[in-house]
């Protein structure tokens, strides 16, 4: 995938932390404009995004704060009801079914160079916040 | 005939009108302040519902644009009926979930003025949907 430039569509990186739960989901940008990157593999520099609350950013470097939001690369999961998936239960405890809630956002995402990692991310609005959730450890539950 | 962004427009940030994950929020809007003509304009300062006022030195147009000017719709009016994502469009709606009420819809176009698509926001149980009007059906009993 090619590196961020302008047109491509943004989110924090800090929203993607995953296991703890956020007070807010990720916010949507877009790049209105960045230097193109130095090379291969490398992130572009001083980008601008426009926030989707109306306020813009410039970021001298990319590379780690700024991640490309992508369509998911499988069916997608907005509005189920997801969780951990068992084998991820075996280390992060859901009491009270306090991890579940509907997805509100699932997608595919490349780092600022363009870099894909292997699997989608999604966002699930829980009785306690917003998760963030690797793919392969989220699981739908029915209902 | 094409008109690009002037003063006294109302706005909406391009990123807001990304599909089909949920916002959790209504869209912002703003009125540009001030513009310089161009193709596509530049140094477009909006001032936004908020109260808040963002200078934009770049603004882009097409699939680049960072803001998109709303226009009313004459036809097809669609605010407070309730509607759900209907088969073509290809969004899930597991438990109807994805139904609610059109809180907005309007015409969209870019900085330079090309018409770009008539979008619905639609408040549904768990976020704001945001896509366009041909991806919606009416519920008929609502």
């Amino acid at each position: 995938m090619a590196a961020i430039a302008a047109g491509s569509i943004v989110i924090p990186s800090g929203a993607l932390g995953v296991v703890e739960t956020a007070p807010r989901p990720p916010m949507c940008g877009v790049c209105a404009s960045a230097v193109p990157p130095a090379g291969p593999g490398l992130a572009p520099t001083n980008v601008v995004v426009a926030w989707e609350d109306g306020t813009t950013v410039s970021y001298a470097e990319s590379a780690s704060v700024l991640t490309q939001l992508l369509p998911p690369t499988t069916p997608s999961l907005l509005g189920s009801r997801a969780t951990y998936n068992a084998a991820a239960m075996t280390v992060i405890p859901a009491p009270g079914g306090r991890a579940v809630g509907p997805v509100i956002l699932h997608s595919g995402f490349t780092d600022a160079a363009g870099n894909s990692p292997v699997t989608d991310f999604v966002t699930v609005r829980t009785p306690l916040g917003f998760l963030g959730l690797p793919l392969s450890i989220t699981q739908v539950v029915p209902g | 005939m094409a008109i690009q962004f002037i003063a006294g427009d109302v706005v909406v940030t391009a990123a807001s009108m990304t599909g089909p994950n949920l916002h959790q929020a209504l869209p912002l809007s703003g009125v540009v302040e001030s513009v310089t003509p161009g193709a596509p304009p530049t140094a477009v300062t909006v001032a936004w519902g908020d109260g808040t006022r963002t200078l934009y030195p770049v603004v882009g147009s097409g699939a680049t644009s960072v803001l998109l000017r709303r226009n009313t719709i004459s036809t097809n009016m669609l605010l407070n009926r309730v509607v759900q994502p209907n088969a073509a469009s290809g969004i899930p709606n597991p438990s109807g979930r994805l139904s609610g009420a059109v809180a907005q819809q309007f015409d969209l176009e870019d900085p330079n003025g090309t018409s770009v698509q008539t979008v619905v926001v639609v408040e549904t149980p768990i976020g704001v949907l945001v896509t366009a009007e041909a991806n919606v059906e009416v519920i008929p009993s609502a």
